[in-house]
């Protein structure tokens, strides 16, 4: 029995899209994983274009054993909101986080928290910088900068319901539903039946769900209730004077406040929006299915947008980390931003043969231009972990890499196998070639 | 010593013509000031709720402004002034201060003045000297209150204005729990949010490195050690203890009903009760200090060992007296002999109250200049107790060691948990060292009778060349290649048991290795500092010493600066913010996580609060 193993990273611009097809003797399984692009993605492609690449790539065999949607973020589920598109294509089985079921009360109560203050949030940057008339300009123009930093993280918070709708219902055959946790029974492959999956998280554990709850949900849920947060006056007005009369005041002057202080003073008015918002991203991104793929010993890690708290516990996990250590393929996550994969894991665990990739492109929105981060990216170069990134594909394919202009990137994971296992290298390049000359010729270089 | 300006008792011109009047004698004025507070939160109703303290009586201006706290009430979000009060003014001063009200602004600021004036006190009392705040080139500056500063459920210090803002909010904003919705929420009119915010202002002056973390203590000792104060503070009122101790239907002999009280205070100085880590029946649990991470809760726990070790005082002093009362059951019965009693234990539990606070502030001479652990401060606290009372009367240090060991805290390379071997070692290399007397007897002269600041700038060359030499700098543990700061240094007078005064000098090297910038931006703006605080005695004899060796690449150095580059990467990876970071702000993370402002933000929730993965955000 002898398996290859390819993945293959389609460009959706900021969001994941990745298809793995495992080749056991010619009987083939496609494992799709996410498909979305952010809406401030500035990439040449998005996952629109991707999911009718899909299509046109399947070809005859319109069909996928599995569709994983690792959470519910417009980066990674966009493009299934085709739905006539995907109506058409025979799915075996839809993985999804157990924060998906639709019938689990915790599960629900998790989502409508998180949506709940996704929402609140959202509206409250709208509201603000409008929200005092009196203040001057350049109070105003910090919180309207504020705002606008908060709203560029959020970007992902409010998802697509008819792309969920899709992975919930849609798809042609009758696709088998699961929602998994840590704690679910090892889903399997079937038509990839070596290949061993682990579900490495969400955890349904109480105490690591604490992560998933929106900090002060309540608190931006009642404050976007009363229409906004109005101004207080705690006392009467006849109890004050203004800055002018203050400051002209000379016997007040022991009272007088310097510039220093001032500027503190009115600097502590300052919302948490972008720290709230920052911590609701990274509650939804807790919510990542992330899963380890081991095949022939090798395993190919694929976390979603898992947060500290998923990792951590992978990483308290002896078993798990067996998995980390033999890793081949990391599909980097949240597009590498600088705590997303934890340093102990690229420094300690990554082995230095495995290959990382980043699917990734510029975002027009303030916040985002960290991502990915140089250091992560020069941690792995330091390894000497081969880095792809969508964005910046190597200019000449390879036996191992082969790039098809800007639609996808091509890994031959085959020969990091074991090597008792043979690779078929020509297939891949074939395969390459019909895809495109059916898409109109694109040479493989750019 | 120097004091703030006194005031000078004024006449009407026609008394002047007596003589008698004229004197000196005569025109002294009173040495305290009483003034009015709240004891509970605002929401347990203004009815039972006054408490009347005094503070040390000072010269005045409207505001209240002082020599060393002015309160000035500026609020920014309505950019309005609010009157100031003149505490001076006959009726205020016939009334004993103004009375407790919401709505009027000049007691909040009353208030505010009030309690940071008796944390001051309490500061100077258990320390010995007399404490000004001071500006980066350590001249006195004054430190400003300002009531009621910005729209917002926070109050916070900020060191480098040397300024306490308060927040006030809408009560429904947050969970409305026990307030009226709608109502206006100050957190300048909790006691303990202003004790919290006092004793962060403090600390800050008498170690300003405390605010660099360096490891995961750093943090949570400031806001431990600010609900010590806060709440022990709170209770050497003994009116606030009386109420309690009054309705309480349950045994006196056990925590129950004083942890219910500073449950009571305590929600508005932190993320929730201080002592919530600590509750009636529920026992210390030593995996918390592994795996606790956030500040406020991590403080909790040194909060609750510290709480141990009252009771057990408490318990010493009282249980005579509850035996008496109650007839062994420990229930005090109904009728007359209770309210005899209740003042008494009251009494009780109040000293006890003062002298576990006491205990824990005369601490902060013996701890280090710089990356502090709980395991410092518990040294610090049994070498700093039995320094002055050698005897331990009552088992307070035996109750204090056994309340850390109860929570996992140990002090680090300790071999066991006798008192001796807990105390700082007074057998160091360093103690073969003396100090010249010239230094002893101008530190002591000046702390004495006021010194210039060239005496200052004298002495501290001094104490940096004897530093400095060969033959000290390896014994003080100071790097020989580094530049050694003389960080402060001043007399503390002391009275012991036995009614002995004692002189003792303290002295902090602190040294700074330089950084390039790659390097200081992988430790997210941290700087690489060490020190050493040196306790002597006045006979030259370098008593204790307490060192943090500035962090070296060596694996077997005493600080390795690769566990300082663990704890970075831990503090990130739980950051959900990090992702998001500009490159200026990742530059500078970690001191941006220290502020005061983030790790405050947030209080008071009521409402369940997730523990959340440990990170204050910058």
């Amino acid at each position: 029995m002898t398996t290859s193993v390819r993945v293959r990273m389609y460009n959706t611009g900021c969001g994941d899209c990745f298809l793995i097809t495992f080749d056991t003797d010619g009987q083939v399984a496609r494992v799709l994983i996410d498909c979305g692009t952010l809406r401030a993605s500035k990439g040449t492609r998005r996952a629109d274009d991707a999911a009718r690449q899909i299509v046109d790539d399947l070809g005859a065999m319109l069909r996928l054993d599995v569709v994983i949607a690792t959470h519910r973020h417009e980066d990674h589920v966009s493009g299934f909101r085709l739905a006539d598109l995907w109506a058409g294509v025979e799915v075996g089985e839809v993985w999804m986080p157990w924060t998906e079921m639709q019938e689990d009360p915790e599960a629900i109560g998790i989502r409508r928290r998180q949506t709940a203050a996704a929402e609140a949030l959202l509206s409250l940057i709208e509201r603000l910088p409008a929200a005092d008339p009196r203040a001057d300009p350049a109070a105003r123009a910090e919180a309207a900068a504020r705002a606008e930093a908060a709203a560029g993280i959020m970007l992902n918070s409010l998802t697509n319901e008819t792309a969920m709708k899709t992975l919930r219902n849609g798809f042609a055959g009758k696709a088998q539903r699961r929602y998994l946790s840590l704690d679910s029974d090892a889903p399997v492959i079937v038509r990839a039946p070596e290949v061993k999956v682990h579900v490495l998280g969400p955890s349904r554990d109480p105490k690591v769900i604490a992560d998933l709850e929106p900090p002060a949900s309540e608190r931006w849920l009642a404050a976007s209730s009363a229409e906004g947060r109005t101004r207080l006056e705690p006392f009467p007005k006849d109890w004050s004077i203004d800055w002018g009369e203050f400051s002209s005041a000379s016997e007040l002057e022991p009272l007088w406040l310097d510039e220093a202080l001032l500027r503190t003073i009115n600097g502590a008015t300052a919302d948490d929006l972008v720290e709230a918002a920052a911590m609701l991203q990274g509650c939804e991104n807790g919510t990542s299915l992330a899963l380890a793929f081991e095949v022939a010993d090798r395993v190919l890690l694929f976390p979603g947008d898992a947060q500290w708290g998923t990792w951590k516990a992978m990483l308290a996990n002896p078993a798990h980390v067996d998995l980390l250590k033999r890793t081949s393929f990391y599909k980097v996550g949240h597009h590498g931003s600088y705590n997303a994969t934890p340093r102990t894991f690229v420094a300690d665990y990554l082995p230095r043969t495995a290959r990382a990739a980043i699917s990734v492109a510029r975002v027009e929105a303030s916040n985002w231009h960290s991502i990915p981060h140089p250091d992560l990216v020069a941690a792995f170069t330091a390894k000497g972990v081969e880095v792809v990134r969508s964005d910046a594909p190597p200019a000449v394919s390879s036996a191992s890499v082969v790039v098809r202009g800007d639609i996808s990137v091509d890994l031959d994971l085959t020969p990091d196998l074991a090597p008792s296992l043979t690779a078929e290298p020509l297939t891949l390049v074939r395969e390459a070639a019909i895809a495109g000359s059916a898409s109109g010729a694109q040479t493989p270089a750019r | 010593m120097q004091s703030p300006r006194q005031p000078v008792v004024e006449r009407k011109p026609a008394l002047d013509k007596f003589k008698r009047l004229k004197t000196a004698y005569m025109k002294r004025p009173p040495p305290r000031r009483p003034l009015k507070i709240l004891s509970l939160d605002p929401s347990a109703g203004l009815a039972n709720n006054r408490v009347a303290i005094d503070v040390p009586n000072e010269e005045l201006s409207p505001g209240p402004c002082g020599a060393r706290i002015r309160v000035v009430d500026w609020d920014a979000a309505n950019r309005r002034f609010y009157a100031p009060v003149d505490l001076d003014e006959d009726p205020i001063l016939m009334g004993g201060g103004l009375d407790p009200s919401e709505s009027d602004p000049r007691f909040h600021q009353q208030m505010t003045y009030a309690v940071a004036m008796r944390v001051l006190e309490n500061f100077e009392q258990a320390l010995g000297r007399q404490l000004h705040f001071l500006d980066a080139r350590h001249r006195r500056r004054v430190l400003t209150i300002v009531p009621h500063a910005f729209q917002g459920p926070n109050a916070f210090f900020d060191p480098n204005s040397e300024a306490i803002l308060f927040g006030y909010f809408r009560a429904d904003e947050v969970d409305p729990g026990p307030n009226l919705p709608g109502q206006t929420v100050f957190t300048c009119l909790s006691h303990d949010v202003i004790a919290h915010e006092t004793s962060h202002a403090i600390v800050h002056r008498l170690r300003p490195y405390f605010n660099e973390a360096t490891n995961t203590d750093v943090l949570a000792f400031h806001e431990g050690f600010a609900d010590i104060v806060a709440i022990f503070q709170h209770f050497t009122f003994p009116k606030v203890l009386e109420d309690q101790i009054r309705k309480c239907r349950g045994d006196l002999q056990q925590p129950g009903p004083l942890f219910e009280l500073a449950r009571q205070f305590g929600y508005a100085t932190g993320q929730g009760a201080a002592l919530r880590s600590a509750r009636e029946g529920h026992a210390p649990d030593p995996t918390e200090y592994r795996t606790v991470l956030e500040p406020h809760d991590r403080g909790s726990i040194l909060v609750a060992a510290v709480f141990d070790a009252f009771f057990a005082a408490y318990q010493a002093r009282s249980s005579k007296l509850i035996r008496l009362a109650t007839g062994g059951t420990g229930r005090l019965p109904e009728g007359e002999l209770r309210s005899d009693l209740v003042p008494l234990l009251a009494q009780t539990a109040s000293r006890a109250a003062e002298s576990v606070l006491r205990m824990c502030i005369r601490a902060m001479e013996y701890v280090p200049p710089v990356d502090i652990t709980f395991g410092d401060y518990l040294r610090a606290l049994v070498t700093a107790d039995y320094d002055l009372f050698p005897e331990d009367a009552i088992g307070q240090r035996a109750a204090l060691i056994e309340a850390f060991r109860a929570r996992g805290i140990y002090p680090s390379r300790v071999t066991s948990l006798a008192e001796e071997s807990v105390m700082l070692s007074g057998d160091s290399t360093a103690s073969q060292l003396t100090v010249p007397r010239e230094i002893i007897t101008t530190i002591t002269t000046n702390g004495l009778f006021g010194g210039s600041a060239m005496s200052y700038k004298h002495v501290a060359d001094a104490l940096r060349d004897y530093g400095t030499a060969e033959e000290q700098v390896a014994s003080l543990q100071l790097e020989p290649d580094l530049p050694v700061k003389v960080q402060g240094f001043h007399p503390l007078f002391r009275v012991g048991s036995g009614g002995r005064v004692r002189v003792d000098i303290v002295a902090q090297f602190v040294q700074t290795r330089p950084q390039t910038a790659h390097e200081r931006r992988q430790l997210g703006g941290l700087a690489l500092r060490g020190g050493t605080t040196v306790v002597i005695s006045e006979d030259g004899s370098i008593r204790y010493i307490t060192a943090k060796p500035v962090p070296g690449e060596a694996p077997d150095a005493v600080r390795p600066l690769d566990r300082l580059r663990a704890f970075v990467d831990e503090t990130d990876a739980r950051d959900p913010s990090c992702a998001w970071l500009s490159e200026d702000a990742f530059r500078r993370r970690m001191v941006a996580r220290s502020s005061f402002r983030a790790v405050h933000r947030g209080i008071p929730q009521r409402h369940k609060s997730s523990s959340k993965s440990g990170v204050t955000k910058p």
